[in-house]
């Protein structure tokens, strides 16, 4: 079973293309690694499917409660209703916010966010609140950083960051996981750490797209590998059948592949 | 005695634009440089109300705050979905248009004559015209907008607005129309200061557009950096302080010759100094990247 499907999705900036004609599917409650070296139009591919950038043509559909919606021209923020979390390359926390509230503000429901419940509906605000609350430690516990709830995130090391930006893309609670480089420049601790929140996180029937460059890691944990290049998938399959192949070892340019 | 009723009331009413801009550009992020603009509709159409209509200012209250906040709106909706830089640019010509308008079209706002001989304020049939009178609706005033932007800004609506201010793309990730909250605060903004503008006229009793320059604007927008960015209690140190430190100056025997300028020129220090020792404000919570 699909959750998400990309048809011959296309993508220029200025005339140069980014992404050039991508399909693939991932599979419900797996975990697919997208690999592919720099500028392969990785990112420019997840832009796209959460509601980022508009892509030149294709579709992308998301299947959820069992329907397939088109989701390739939909604007971010609905993406992310729609059960779709993602975290960025280069982290993205409000920085000038404490841990927790980076985590209360990844909310499936949004009512006590409005200003009429500002003004008005103290009750149900402090009942959502309640609940954010739970969820924010809940899952500040799920990555190991309980005693950081009142840090500002500015004042996280590098490695924290990344996992507080998990955790909140964990709050939302969301059926797909889009991660951009969860382990980048993280020590090799945290990057174990890592592995086993993402191996859980399948285990409780989310299905997680991620974008690594660590061989060894996709190797570790993913179901699937997809090999990007120059915007085009180059190869698909278990991660196994894939890292011996020449073409994606060519791609590489020579780099060392386990 | 007189004198400092007199100072404590403009301070009132720079308190409760210092206030409304801070949610705006200290809270939401937004670089306003229009300020005055909404300030100025405010102050006008609560004046023409009561000179063409006979109204009273406690219906040109609303009428004012509502009329600036339904500017924000037509101003917001076109230009918020703009980036920072061009943002500011946008708001800053804001101001100029709402000062041209009211130093141009002569026929509705006499232009650079101003608006003479606007009524005070009387509610229920008393006069508001002694300056502690006023001293007092006017601190009323202060309480109000206080409290209900104080109420803003601590909800989860409030933690919203932070969020978009601190990365607006992380926001729409999380499921946030940013857009929405970016034109919400504007106009709640907007609103404020539509609040001010009122106070202002009924209290001078004469406007002209000189109050409503790109100026006053810069002003503003100093009195919420010097308090401090995000900071409520900031706000009121920053209105009070830039309302105080000229009135000082005239005190210690300056000709009033050169009083505007040495006053433009003291803004600026103070401005240079802040950058320099402390980006963040006095009470500051946030700083500048
Ligand atoms: N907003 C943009 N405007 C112009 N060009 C862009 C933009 N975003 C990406 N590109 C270009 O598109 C190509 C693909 O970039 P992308 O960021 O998707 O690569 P990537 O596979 O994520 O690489 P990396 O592994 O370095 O993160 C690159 O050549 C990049 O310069
Ligand atoms: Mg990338």
């Amino acid at each position: 079973m699909p959750i998400l499907e990309a048809q011959n999705m296309k993508k220029h900036f200025d005339g140069i293309p980014a992404v050039d004609g991508l399909s693939f599917e991932v599979e419900k409650e797996t975990i697919t690694a997208l690999v592919g070296p720099n500028g392969a139009g990785k990112t420019t591919f997840f832009n796209i499917i959460t509601g980022f950038l508009e892509p030149d043509s294709g579709e992308a559909f998301f299947y959820s409660n069992g329907s397939k919606r088109d989701i390739s021209r939909l604007s971010a923020h609905k993406v992310a209703r729609l059960g779709i979390a993602r975290t960025f390359q280069n982290i993205r926390l409000f920085s000038q916010m404490t841990v927790l509230d980076n985590l209360m503000l990844a909310s499936n429901s949004r009512k006590h966010e409005n200003l009429s419940a500002a003004l008005f509906s103290k009750s149900h605000v402090s009942r959502a609140e309640r609940e954010n609350l739970d969820r924010a430690n809940h899952y500040l516990e799920f990555v190991g950083l309980t005693g950081k709830i009142d840090s500002l995130a500015e004042n996280l090391s590098h490695g924290q960051r990344k996992l507080v930006s998990l955790a909140r893309a964990f709050c939302l609670e969301p059926d797909l996981l889009l991660l951009d480089e969860p382990t980048a420049g993280v020590f090799p601790e945290t990057r174990e750490k890592i592995g086993g929140l993402l191996e859980k996180m399948r285990e409780m029937g989310k299905t997680i797209l991620f974008i690594e460059h660590d061989m060894h890691f996709v190797v570790d944990i993913a179901d699937k590998i997809i090999v990007m290049n120059a915007g085009k998938k180059l190869r698909e399959g278990k991660p196994e059948e894939v890292i011996d192949d020449p073409a994606v070892i060519e791609a590489y340019l020579g780099k060392e592949l386990p | 005695m007189e004198y400092l009723l007199h100072i404590c009331i403009i301070a009132g009413i720079y308190y409760i634009l210092t206030l409304s801009l801070n949610l705006v550009v200290g809270y939401t992020g937004l670089p306003s440089m229009g300020h005055a603009a909404f300030y100025c509709v405010g102050a006008y159409t609560s004046a023409l109300l009561a000179l063409r209509l006979g109204m009273p200012a406690w219906i040109g209250l609303p009428a004012g705050a509502i009329l600036a906040g339904f500017l924000g709106l037509i101003i917001g909706l076109p230009t918020l979905r703009l980036k920072g830089d061009f943002l500011a640019i946008a708001t800053f010509g804001l101001g100029v248009i709402v000062y041209q308008i009211a130093l141009n079209w002569v026929s509705f706002t006499r232009g650079p004559m101003g608006l003479p001989g606007i009524p005070g304020y009387s509610i229920f049939g008393w006069e508001v015209d002694a300056l502690w009178a006023y001293l007092i609706l006017v601190v009323v005033l202060c309480v109000f907008s206080y409290l209900i932007i104080r109420r803003v800004v601590k909800s989860p609506f409030g933690r919203v607005l932070r969020a978009v201010r601190d990365d607006e793309t992380a926001a729409k990730a999380l499921g946030k129309n940013t857009v929405n909250y970016k034109l919400l605060a504007f106009i709640i903004g907007a609103f404020f200061a539509g609040i001010a503008g009122n106070l202002y006229a009924h209290y001078i009793t004469f406007i002209d557009p000189s109050s409503f320059t790109v100026m006053e604007s810069v002003t503003i927008l100093l009195m919420v950096i010097l308090g401090g960015m995000a900071s409520l209690k900031g706000s009121l140190v920053g209105a009070v302080v830039l309302v105080f430190v000229p009135e000082i100056l005239r005190f210690m025997g300056l000709p009033s010759s050169i009083a505007a300028q040495v006053r433009q020129m003291s803004y600026g220090l103070i401005l240079v100094g802040l950058m320099l020792l402390r980006p963040q404000g006095l009470f500051g919570k946030y700083r500048f990247k």
